[in-house]
């Protein structure tokens, strides 16, 4: 039941009562080639691209809640490669890639918008580490321009270009192709066409444990049941260590509260999206009005993702001292994440020291914007039982062979 | 090179006190300020005081102790002491221009406190640390009616500026 | 027939009339109205258009749950976007417009779009828009949604001041329970601080209309008001609490007026009483979101705090007693009202001018209808602060149930709706005691909406949320409710679905065969009502976000005519006249930075050479008091964190001088690893940079200016690399023969309140040598033509101090130091590590610009200048197997130009070190 213009004029005449469902709701079986905890963005996508890259034919995605519900329906929708390394060049511009043509592949629009994005600049030297990372962008082959004070000002009008700005704009890195997705759309979209490929989504399916023969993961004891596989690939981000107890594992990875605002909808009042080092403030505008803004990470823990004030006041803060204007703007809705962050802030994709189980985790803060390349990448692994090119540089080995990718550091913010 | 001698103030070089019917704030110069670190009977021997200062009680003589941590302490206007390691197990640094202090009293002198950071007498602490408005500063109350906030020299600039505004 | 003012009552002053303008035709009304208040009271009935139809609308509430009259604001030349017209006092001279309409909210030009609804059900933007591309149709949608328009201009002194307070019981919402509570505790001796969003204290007594406990409402009112502040207890009205924070914080927003900012105050409470009401609960039919249909509350509260009529020809649709009541209040004020029992089967709004309803077989004609579904308790704060609710199948709502600590609720907010049962229990809750039961609950069934109608009944008004995009939401299988929530928007706008969870939930309920309860209930997230983000601000802000720390010779660096900027986190002075100019005379003769910055952190006790030899890379425990040493730390991965001098006072006592910008990092990397495997008795981190000033003197003539100042050091036997004690006057001070520009350098510091003298003394007798004050960018120029590096520019987030070329304690130190292992991982001793190198070339060299072999980045240049000294370009970079590759041709790569340079070694100037003993 394709989706489209066409389709949904058709539909009006009879009232909408002819669409069907966007996935089912099935039974689990008791065994799979392959189930994957964890039906957010990236679970999602993975058994997407195992039933149409790789011709898998039995797919089970197992989410303990609603599909989506995780990190992937709470961030602040960001897409970007603009990144230092070549590894990192390679992954997030696969997913921008991938993003690129979604909709259409999916037939669900996710509402890319390469609208650029914008890292501000606010002095000499940091207009010699913006040099560096345009051209490190550059020569990866991604889109990158170093804009001057006007270029910026033209973009973005609405931020600080006042004289007794704290943090005068000199420039800035953009990124065209970079932008923002509708969050629940990509989630949604995977899992309607991942469905149609005869993926089984499990929802309210809580793994309890796995199932462990002769020293080899042989599949998961959930809330409905226990189920056989023949890979499990875990995709449950802020979970993950969790998941790692029940396989005798650790893993190198801290869980903290990222914090996310979004404001009243106003008329469009910036058309692109825009970080500041200084600042640690980011914010864009969503298609239905609202000013979308996120910041730095919470450190202190909280009970049950609340998020506390001296965090808020620092985004907020930071958000004025960005675009003065807005301090009359008001905040309609503040959440929180769990994000889960590796000792290089780069994401850990690779197998685990549990044979027959499989990670894709510790995407920290960048999550969302991997959705398409964590999947079509965590795929090509649970298919084949071996890294793609572009994952294999982030296999959990890095870290005792030294070749840690740090992003975090490469940034040039000083430590 | 951006020259941005024109987006900061130039520093106030005699701060004079600011006096209103209900509040007053004040530079305090101090005679002498020494760190202390090490287990807090011996720093407190050293520092010639039976206690150190936390909150709510107050301080109330020229010479006097306030408590950091668990196992430090700034001597106010104690004796003079040698900066580096003491034998009796405690090390020793001057800290006179390290950290400027500010008085501030009369009944506004609470709430005005209570603008940059949360203190209340009913929930005390054995440590006189706080942030206010961010930063670190000592915070006790001085005496009767008055308060004192001690805050590292470079940052006392900023923390005038915050205070004046609000009085 | 529409609204109108009644001759009498209300809370308004009638001796007071204003002026307003709406949507360009100017209107009256009175201190006290707000601005829906006041175009009820003159007969206007379409204040807004919806979201996504256009369709118009009228007021529904007179308090926040009104979903309908948002209008962007102007006064005296200020304007607010997004403000709802019932919370929005009424002051003279204010212009309001609709917002998402034009040119009028009467005559909306995009009003055409209903037309078109069937086209537009929930979702639909996910079925089209595929194909070429969102970025076609984006633009055009970004403009048809978001509501108030943003000028872009500031407001003169818009301020949030904050402030911190505690009480024993914070008490919310000062209606009936409130104030009683509040008294009933303050009396009781505890600290109490109610508050109340209205302006006035009263809460539903006003429409209500009834004596309370003998007295008018009026009277009662005030007689709480007198004993709770007799009693000591707090009142601020004007005042929301948006959100409850950890251990019982409470957030409140204290309003001042039109374009004033609302103050912020953080309640820390031992208690926490909700009492905050509970909302009128709309009514699903046909064509419910015409103009005249509006909230039974609603109207009652127009009647009785601003003296308005909604209408003339009232139908009342209800399934509860409350409408009953109303009826007397309605017809006194001249209104003619009809009661309808919505229990008995589904409505239908008549006519676009709203001029009768079909229920139950018959066509009653009214001008207005007021419908009341039940009532749904404001449990916002209880969820905030984590409180599970209950179903309460008497009343058809969710009421708070397990507490969080220290929270409890009463009177409507926690369900108990009759207000003797309300004032019985908020006194008993107020001291903590169990409340008694109710006496007189107040039954409101269920109403189940007609879901297999084919009208159009809408659900959530402001997002233009129907029925049927709830069916169609249950058909497409995004069932639950956070589902049903974001696919539909139902409850995402800025009313964040006050008026429309619960009909959604009903509707989605009925659909899937399941309760209430089985179906679910949404999380609430602060703030409860949309706050400015300037609340937030505090004092961040100009001079105050993130302030620089200042140098105790400001004063004198700005006399000399200094520029000054920010280095890490210093206000510094980057030159005095010109940069070339500076390092000639520094070179040729001598010249005077203030050096105060650099970190003086004091590593004391019994074990702190071992604890030095543990965090450096470089053996300290070796190093003799008198002498000083340069040194890495490093990470745990083995990458240079910091470097800097060490000096050893005596045995027990080193100093650090760490790079300026990283004192508060160095200092905290430090203790972290103090208390980690040490006795920590036995080594103490002194950070003493801000008690002491330091000046250096550097250049050829730096030993004639030392002579002059006779500082009491024996400046014959004055090695490189070690300090002596001396004293300025009577203050001691030490100095160190230390070099960063590799010329005869010797740092003196002394304490900060000494400064100025020694400056001025100092300038004199370098002047007198042809020398004068130098500045960070001249010293940046000396330090990169000598080849010394800048941590964090120079080094990167993989260097390691043997690609700097410090490779003895990497290979021979036997002494656990953080970072060892790291340092012989495999990608530690790959051959092609990027080390550290000098280029040369016929141009300047970009900083930021790439090494490169074809299109492989093999390099970056990190430091890069035009050396007045040498009188060429000079840069620094780090290179893939650097270290081997001196004398070779290499091509530089910025922004797709491609430049040649020479890799050299990175000394440029004096690799013997003569100069540093001129």
């Amino acid at each position: 039941m394709a989706y489209s213009a066409f389709a949904l004029l058709r539909h009006a005449f009879n009232g909408h009562n002819g669409w069907k469902p966007a996935w089912r709701s099935p039974k689990p079986q008791a065994e799979y080639d392959i189930v994957i905890i964890g039906g957010g963005g990236h679970g999602l996508a993975t058994a997407y691209y195992l039933a149409k890259n790789h011709g898998v034919r039995r797919i089970a995605v197992l989410e303990k809640g609603w599909l989506g519900g995780g990190n992937t329906g709470r961030n602040t929708t960001t897409i970007r490669s603009n990144y230092f390394y070549p590894e990192s060049a390679a992954l997030y511009d696969l997913s921008v890639r991938l993003y690129e043509n979604l909709s259409r592949e999916l037939n669900y629009n996710v509402m890319f918008s390469q609208r650029g994005l914008m890292f501000l600049v606010h002095s000499e030297p940091e207009m010699e580490i913006a040099a560096r990372t345009v051209n490190a962008m550059r020569l990866n082959g991604v889109d990158a321009e170093l804009l001057d004070r006007d270029a910026v000002r033209k973009r973005a009008p609405v931020l600080n270009f006042r004289d007794d700005a704290r943090y005068p704009i000199h420039g800035g890195v953009f990124q065209g192709r970079a932008g923002t997705a509708r969050h629940d759309a990509v989630a949604w979209g995977y899992a309607r066409a991942a469905d149609r490929q005869g993926v089984d989504i499990i929802q309210n399916c809580e793994v309890t444990g796995l199932l462990i023969e002769n020293g080899i993961c042989k599949g998961v004891e959930t809330s409905k049941g226990r189920i056989r596989a023949g890979r499990v690939g875990g995709a449950v981000a802020g979970h993950s260590s969790v998941l790692a107890g029940m396989g005798g594992f650790q893993l190198p990875i801290q869980s903290y509260a990222l914090q996310a605002f979004v404001s009243e909808p106003l008329k469009p009042v910036i058309d692109t999206v825009a970080f500041s080092p200084a600042t640690g403030t980011y914010f864009c505008q969503s298609d239905k009005g609202g000013l979308v803004i996120g910041g730095a990470l919470d450190r202190v823990p909280s009970y049950g993702q609340r998020g506390n004030m001296p965090v808020q006041e620092q985004v907020l803060s930071g958000l004025i001292e960005m675009a003065p204007a807005l301090a009359k703007v008001k905040l309609l809705r503040h959440w929180a994440g769990n994000v889960d962050v590796t000792p290089d802030s780069s994401p850990l994709i690779g197998p685990t020291p549990l044979e027959g189980l499989f990670i894709n985790c510790g995407w920290g803060t960048g999550g969302f914007k991997a959705i398409p390349a964590g999947g079509y990448l965590f795929a090509h692994l649970l298919a084949t039982g071996n890294h793609h090119a572009i994952s294999r540089p982030f296999d959990l080995d890095r870290f005792a062979r030294g070749a840690l990718i740090d992003e975090g550091a490469a940034s040039g913010i000083a430590h | 090179m951006r020259n941005d001698s024109h987006k900061w103030d130039a520093p106030t070089d005699h701060r004079l006190p600011l006096i209103r019917d209900d509040l007053t704030i004040r530079p305090i110069a101090l005679h002498r300020q020494t760190l202390l670190s090490g287990p807090i009977n011996t720093c407190l021997q050293l520092a010639n005081q039976p206690k150190a200062t936390g909150w709510p009680d107050p301080a109330q003589s020229t010479a006097y102790a306030l408590r950091l941590r668990r196992d430090r302490i700034l001597s106010v206007n104690g004796p003079t002491l040698p900066d580096g390691w003491h034998p009796q197990g405690a090390a020793i640094s001057d800290m006179t221009h390290g950290y400027a202090c500010i008085e501030i009293s009369g009944p506004r002198a609470l709430p005005l406190l209570n603008q940059g950071t949360e203190l209340d007498p009913a929930t005390p602490s054995n440590s006189c640390m706080r942030l206010f408005h961010g930063w670190p500063c000592l915070i006790y109350q001085w005496q009767t009616d008055s308060f004192r906030l001690h805050i590292n020299a470079p940052h006392s600039e900023a923390l005038w500026k915050t205070l004046v505004p609000f009085s | 027939m529409t609204g109108f003012r009644t001759p009498q009552g209300g809370l308004i002053d009638r001796s007071k009339p204003l002026e307003f303008t709406f949507d360009g035709r100017s209107y009256s009304g009175f201190q006290g109205d707000t601005l829906a208040s006041a175009l009820l009271a003159n007969g206007v009935r379409i204040m807004g258009r919806s979201f996504k139809y256009h369709r118009p609308r009228g007021v529904w509430g007179a308090w926040f749950d009104d979903p309908n009259a948002i209008f962007d604001v102007t006064l005296n030349g200020r304007t607010l976007p997004n403000c709802a017209a019932t919370t929005t006092a009424l002051i003279d001279g204010m212009q309001a417009r609709a917002v998402n309409a034009f040119p009028t909210a009467k005559h909306d030009l995009k009003g055409v779009l209903d037309r078109f609804h069937a086209l537009m059900p929930a979702g639909f933007y996910y079925k089209t828009f595929i194909w070429p591309n969102w970025h076609l149709f984006e633009g055009m949608i970004r403009k048809m949604a978001g509501l108030g328009r943003l000028d872009g201009e500031l407001i003169a002194g818009y301020q949030s001041a904050q402030h911190h307070d505690r009480c024993d019981l914070l008490v919310v919402g000062g209606g009936g329970a409130g104030l009683a509570a509040a008294r009933h505790a303050a009396e009781a001796g505890q600290n109490v601080l109610l508050i109340e969003d209205h302006p006035a204290l009263g809460g539903g007594l006003f429409r209500r209309a009834l004596p309370v406990e003998g007295q008018s409402p009026a009277d009662w009112i005030a007689a709480q008001q007198a004993a709770i502040l007799a009693a000591g207890g707090r009142i601020l009205t004007g005042t929301t609490a948006f959100g409850v924070f950890d251990h019982n914080m409470v957030g409140l927003a204290q309003d001042h007026g039109f374009a004033k900012a609302p103050s912020l105050w953080r309640i820390r409470a031992r208690r926490i009483l909700m009492t905050t009401g509970a909302l009128e609960r709309p009514v699903t039919f046909a064509n419910n979101d015409r103009p005249g249909v509006m909230g039974l509350d609603g109207a009652l509260e127009y009647l009785a705090r601003y003296g308005v009529a909604a209408g003339r020809d009232i139908a009342v649709l209800s399934n509860n007693t409350f409408a009953t009541a109303a009826q007397p209040l309605l017809e006194q004020a001249g209104c003619k009202v009809t009661l309808l029992d919505a229990t008995r089967g589904p409505a239908k709004a008549i006519g676009k001018t709203l001029r009768a309803v079909d229920h139950n077989g018959q066509r009653i004609a009214c001008d207005t209808l007021l419908v009341s579904g039940g009532r749904t308790p404001v449990v916002h704060l209880w969820r905030h602060a984590g409180g599970k609710l209950d179903w309460n199948n008497t009343i058809s709502a969710f009421v708070p149930g397990h507490a969080p600590d220290g929270m409890a609720a009463a009177g409507a907010a926690n369900g108990t709706y009759d207000l003797d049962d309300a004032l019985s229990e908020a006194r008993a809750v107020a001291l903590n005691h169990a409340a008694p039961p109710a006496r007189k609950p107040v039954p409101m069934p269920l109403l189940q909406p007609d879901t297999n109608s084919n009208t159009r009944q809408w659900i959530d008004l402001q997002h233009d949320v129907t029925l049927k995009d709830i069916k169609l939401a249950a058909q497409e299988n995004y069932v639950s409710v956070e589902h049903l929530k974001r696919y539909t928007t139902l409850g995402m706008a800025p009313d964040q679905g006050k008026t429309a969870n619960m009909a959604g939930l009903a509707a989605m309920a009925q659909l899937q065969g399941q309760s209430i309860p089985e179906t679910g209930t949404t999380t609430f997230r602060p703030p409860f009502v949309p706050v400015p983000l300037e609340l937030y601000h505090g004092a961040r802000r100009g001079q105050l976000f993130n302030p620089l720390k200042r140098l105790p010779l400001e004063n004198r660096h700005r006399a000399a005519g200094a520029a000054l900027g920010e280095y890490g986190g210093w206000l510094r002075p980057a030159w005095y006249s010109d940069i070339d100019a500076e390092v000639r005379m520094a070179r040729n003769h001598v010249g005077l930075l203030d050096a105060t910055p650099l970190g003086k952190i004091e590593v004391m006790g019994p074990d702190a050479a071992k604890f030095l030899d543990f965090v450096y890379y470089n053996t300290i425990a070796t190093l003799k008091p008198g002498h000083i040493r340069y040194g890495f730390m490093l990470t745990e991965g083995g990458i240079v964190f910091d470097d800097g001098v060490v000096a050893r006072m005596d045995p027990n006592r080193f100093v650090i001088s760490c790079s300026s910008s990283h004192v508060a990092g160095v200092t905290a990397l430090l203790e972290s690893w103090r208390q980690d495997g040490n006795d920590p008795d036995r080594v103490f981190i002194h950070d003493t940079t801000a008690n002491w000033a330091t000046l250096t003197i550097t250049g050829p003539q730096a030993k004639p200016v030392m002579q002059a100042l006779d500082l009491g050091v024996d400046l014959a036997g004055f090695a490189h690399m070690t300090w002596q004690t001396g004293h300025f006057h009577d203050t001691p001070l030490r100095v160190a023969r230390v070099s960063f520009t590799g010329d005869t350098s010797f740092e003196i510091t002394l304490p900060s309140a000494q400064a100025e003298p020694f400056w001025d003394t100092a300038l004199q007798l370098v002047q007198a040598e042809n020398g004068g004050p130098i500045g960070i960018e001249a010293v940046s120029h000396m330090r990169a033509e000598k080849g010394f590096i800048i941590i964090g520019k120079d080094t990167d987030g993989e260097t390691m101090p043997h690609d700097l070329g410090f490779s003895i304690p990497r290979r021979k130190k036997r002494a656990a130091f953080v970072g060892d292992r790291s340092l012989h991982s495999e990608t530690a001793n790959r051959p092609d590590r990027r080390q550290l190198v000098g280029l040369r070339s016929d141009t300047l060299l970009p900083t930021g610009a790439h090494l490169v072999t074809g299109k492989r980045s093999i390099g970056t240049v990190t430091s890069s200048y035009h050396s007045p000294t040498l009188n060429h370009p000079i840069a620094l970079a780090l290179l893939e197997n650097g270290a081997n590759r001196h004398g070779e041709a290499i091509t530089v790569w910025h922004m797709d130009r491609e430049i040649p340079a020479t890799v050299t070694a990175p000394c440029f100037l004096d690799p013997k070190g003569d100069r540093l003993d001129a």
